[in-house]
């Protein structure tokens, strides 16, 4: 048993490390909310970066990882909100700090040109700092919560040692958890690639 | 000109620095500006308590100035008469149009409004004792809130006026009970008149929220 999970790992070094392309991008990114993240933050988020790395194993397909900073924030104007007999008036701010740590695996449709369009899904956690201010009053709830993310982009080579651009459409799923709800968004991505 | 091509990366660690640089200074943008986005109106009561009849009320001619440091037993501080006044002035407007009628305090108000201010840290719990002076049968040893719990607030840099409501023919001996609180907290920063702009319309605003709603 215990050989051949040895064998199992030796294989699977053998192969990340038969094939030692790999990708590193950073991009900007700008966040579109949606579902319930869109009730707490209205705007766009124009607050965002992200670092993906890639380890190809072969051609077209690659594993590896991706995390990064988004920041939602929005200022709600003058509310009150009551629940049962308290009621609390004042100007509402949101704040949302979220830090993604996905798992990715990521295929290249086409890799013989200079473009290559490639679809990604990424599964892991997201750790959400949720604030709310009324005032000089916090509410403050953080959380690690289930994320899914699929990913549609190009990357674009625009000159040696593999240095290109990359754009992708993303939408990241988040599942409540905690005392912190779903907070899902759509994201586009620009920024830089490297391939070596 | 010669150029040199930066190893991959070095660049990446660059700009990598200057995205997070970008992002820590924007972990919470949009803060507020003005010192009047930083007020906030609490209001509490008591579900067991009718507020829909023709109560008469009393009101003491002045606002406690309250002081955790000083004993109960000691003379009596007060708010300046500048603030006093747009407080009590304004909480007769807002009494009266609830439909309640003022009447002295020698007449056996329904209720007793007892208003308070605070420059530190905020305590629904003092001694209702500092009210001795108004009326001696209040000098009991704790306020008490029946059927809820207001909730505590807190601030160095803040002021705070509480309001209570309070039911003078519920009163034991062992309890003063709070029928309905008002809260106003906010800087104590701006001037005079910003200030008492602010509790008026602050004030205002407690009384829009349940189970009033004066407008």
């Amino acid at each position: 048993m215990k050989r051949r999970y040895l064998t199992a790992l030796l294989l699977l070094v053998f192969t990340l490390t038969a094939y030692s392309q790999s990708k590193f991008a950073i991009t900007y990114s700008v966040a579109f909310p949606t579902g319930e993240t869109s009730e707490l933050f209205p705007s766009t988020s124009w607050r965002g970066v992200d670092v993906d790395y890639s380890k190809l194993l072969n051609d077209n397909f690659g594993v590896g990882f991706s995390t990064g900073w988004r920041v939602f924030s929005d200022n709600l104007g003058y509310l009150t909100e009551t629940a049962g007999t308290e009621s609390v008036s004042g100007f509402r701010y949101n704040y949302l700090n979220s830090f993604p740590v996905f798992a990715t695996g990521t295929y290249f449709f086409d890799t013989s040109g200079n473009f290559e369009p490639y679809a990604s899904l990424g599964v892991g956690l997201v750790y959400n700092r949720l604030e709310q201010d009324v005032g000089l009053f916090t509410s403050k709830n953080t959380a690690w919560q289930f994320g899914l993310r699929p990913e549609l982009g190009m990357d674009y080579q625009i000159g040696y040692q593999g240095v290109g651009i990359r754009a992708a459409l993303r939408y990241q799923y988040v599942a409540s958890g905690g005392d912190v709800p779903s907070l899902p968004f759509f994201s586009f991505n620009v920024g830089v690639v490297w391939k070596n | 000109m010669k150029y040199t091509l930066v190893k991959p990366l070095k660049n990446l660690g660059l700009l990598a620095s200057v995205a997070l640089a970008f992002l820590i200074v924007s972990c919470y943008p949009d803060r507020p500006e003005f010192v009047e986005e930083y007020d906030v109106v609490y209001t509490n009561y008591s579900p067991d308590y009718s507020f829909n009849a023709d109560y008469t009320y009393s009101l003491p001619e002045a606002v406690l100035l309250l002081d955790d440091s000083r004993d109960p037993n000691d003379p009596p501080e007060f708010i300046d008469p500048e603030f006093s006044n747009v407080i009590l002035d304004n909480l007769r407007k807002n009494l009266n149009a609830q439909g309640y009628t003022e009447v002295d305090e020698e007449a056996g108000p329904d209720l007793i409004i007892l208003a308070s201010a605070f420059d530190t840290q905020f305590l629904y719990v003092y001694n209702p004792g500092y009210w001795c002076w108004y009326y001696p049968w209040y000098c009991g040893p704790g306020w008490g809130y029946p059927g809820y719990a207001p909730g505590y607030v807190s601030g160095y840099t803040t002021g705070t006026l509480l309001i209570q409501m309070t039911a003078a023919d519920g009163l034991t001996e062992n309890e003063v009970p709070v029928i309905w609180t008002g809260t106003l907290n906010g800087l104590l920063q701006g001037s005079d008149a910003n200030i008492i702009g602010r509790i008026d319309r602050n004030l205002d605003q407690a009384f829009k929220q349940p189970p009033f709603d004066n407008n």
